[in-house]
């Protein structure tokens, strides 16, 4: 913990402690044990990360060079040397708690297994596609996965798993012909799928680090999705069979019945994430209902930011709360050029704009307490 | 604390087990495999992962390889190699054969991309497009064949880039 927190950790605790809701004893306790705590900046944490991802793709560029003068046989063994040289540094770096050198030894030998699985086909001369080396990375590091302190290894982990996942549908012989000539759809599988992983994770409760990256991925993904399919690049006509939807159906309809099953979630909760999860597939239908309207795509798409901010809100997430509120309100200001032809219309529309801008500011700085407290409260 | 650091140590070798089992599986089926050698022709892509890599089609010595409209979804095929025949049914009394499977007009059974060094990839694709190239097989009893070298004019590549760099050195 550093210093700046510390001292507001003091300040807190001598607080309590004068309330009588503590005692001084284990206040002294308390600040003694976070002193004592390794500190960890966020900062060197994140310079780290990128340090190693940076490393691991020299490491890969170093493999793909796949020098002449060096026998395959070579390759291999001194590959495996690195690999357990490593293996034995991070026990030692977690026995020795030196929490950011055992982070970044971890996340060295994570990306060396994935740079060992491209040298092993350098040498072996197989055929096999990026998706079979992701996804067999995937089941062979995910035990090491649980075993990191900070978030990057489990983002890191379900990113990489999640990537192949999309190429195994895109490029998988089992779903070729599903998704060959609808390739696009993987856009609406994917938030499905990370949703889906997420609602498995949370009823273990045991990784709460992969289950915020799987929440992470799943906004990342679904922002995408959103992004392709108000574009245009999915496409505003056309049929669309009822088998490329077959997956996501699937996909939804599991997630939803975890989430109704599980009493982590609020009634409302649930409600939102129905909602959610509705819209969001509704949206990738339109073209089968021969919907091609600018305004639907981006009412659907405002009312559906507008249900994750709330979602957001009945968790008391307030930034990412705040993050869809904007975008939202990006949106509607798009709206406005879509809709709007010639330099007087759009001289009127932006004037429009930016006082409904500044209007929806004074309106959220003065009602902000009273909706927050209403999208929290209504959920207790 | 001990239970931790035995979990720890654990999932840090299932990774080294499982890339070393790899290696001995592929070792293995090298080994135990039958040899062939098939000429062969291509060009020089590259793999995000493992480098440059030539990808060609193999000369099986077979007419009507999937050949037809009914391939232009992936089919299973089977390559005999003796007597030399091509079928969709694994072949009854074949001495020696390759499954993989057709898509479009062509069979692929996972042996069609060969790894070579940046630095010579192009004259190695010269060489294969200039019909020089054959390329050495492991075939087993189930008919999954693994590569083991690529030759260039009958010598292997490492040999016939020595011998094109002793020639250039004396000239």
């Amino acid at each position: 913990m550093g210093d700046k927190s510390l001292r507001r950790l003091k300040q807190t605790l001598n607080d309590w402690a004068n309330q009588g809701l503590i005692s001084w004893e284990q206040c002294q306790a308390i600040e003694a044990y976070e002193a004592k705590r390794p500190q960890v900046s966020w900062i060197l944490y994140g310079f780290m990360s990128l340090g190693v991802a940076v490393l691991a793709i020299g490491i890969v560029s170093l493999i793909a060079a796949n020098w002449r003068d060096i026998p395959g046989s070579i390759k291999l063994s001194l590959d495996f040397c690195i690999l357990i040289a490593l293996a034995i540094a991070v026990v030692y770096a977690w026995k020795r708690q030196r929490p950011m050198l055992y982070e970044a030894l971890l996340s060295l030998f994570l990306l060396l297994c994935l740079a060992s699985i491209g040298l092993i086909s350098q040498v072996f001369h197989t055929g096999g596609e990026l998706y079979m080396a992701l996804l067999f990375w995937s089941a062979i590091t995910f035990a090491l996965s649980l075993a990191a302190q900070k978030s990057f290894v489990p983002f890191l982990w379900a990113s990489l798993f999640i990537l192949g996942f999309a190429l195994f549908l895109l490029d998988g012989k089992l779903l070729h012909h599903l998704f060959y000539q609808r390739s696009t759809i993987t856009y609406l599988i994917l938030p499905l799928f990370c949703l889906l992983l997420a609602v498995i994770f949370q009823y273990s409760k045991r990784f709460p680090m992969h289950l915020n990256a799987l929440r992470q991925l799943s906004l990342i993904t679904g922002l995408i999705g959103l992004v392709v399919v108000e574009s245009g690049l999915y496409g505003r006509s056309g049929n669309y069979h009822l088998n490329y939807f077959m997956f996501s159906y699937i996909f939804a309809a599991l997630g939803l019945l975890l989430i109704l099953l599980n009493p982590h979630y609020r009634k409302i909760q649930k409600w939102i994430l129905c909602c959610i999860i509705a819209i969001y597939l509704f949206l990738f239908h339109l073209p089968s209902f021969g919907i091609s309207s600018d305004l639907i795509y981006a009412i659907l798409s405002v009312v559906l930011l507008i249900s994750v901010a709330l979602y957001f809100a009945s968790i008391k997430s307030r930034k990412l709360f705040n993050l869809f509120i904007l975008l939202a309100g990006l949106r509607v200001l798009i709206v406005y050029f879509q809709a709007l032809g010639g330099l007087a219309y759009t001289g009127v529309g932006l004037i429009l704009s930016g006082l409904l801008i500044l209007i929806s500011i004074w309106l959220w700085q003065r009602y902000r307490q009273p909706l927050q407290n209403w999208t929290e409260g209504f959920t207790a | 604390m001990t239970l931790i650091r035995n979990n720890l140590i654990i999932a840090l070798v299932i990774p080294i087990i499982a890339l070393a089992g790899l290696v001995a599986h592929k070792v293995y089926k090298i080994n135990v495999g039958q040899e062939y050698i098939l000429p062969i022709l291509g060009f020089d892509p590259r793999d995000l992962l493992s480098g440059h890599y030539l990808i060609y089609r193999i000369d099986y010595g077979v007419s009507g390889l999937c050949s037809g409209m009914k391939y232009n979804q992936e089919k299973p095929a089977y390559v005999c190699l003796s007597p030399r025949s091509f079928s969709e049914l694994k072949p009854q009394h074949c001495t020696a054969m390759i499954s993989g499977h057709c898509r479009g007009s062509r069979f692929n059974a996972g042996i069609e991309r060969f790894f070579v060094p940046q630095a010579d990839a192009r004259t190695l694709e010269r060489a294969v497009r200039g019909r020089k190239g054959s390329i050495v097989l492991a075939v087993n009893r189930s008919g999954k064949a693994l590569i083991k070298d690529l030759l260039i004019e009958d010598q292997p590549w490492r040999d016939y880039l020595s011998t094109l760099e002793q020639i250039e050195s004396k000239q």
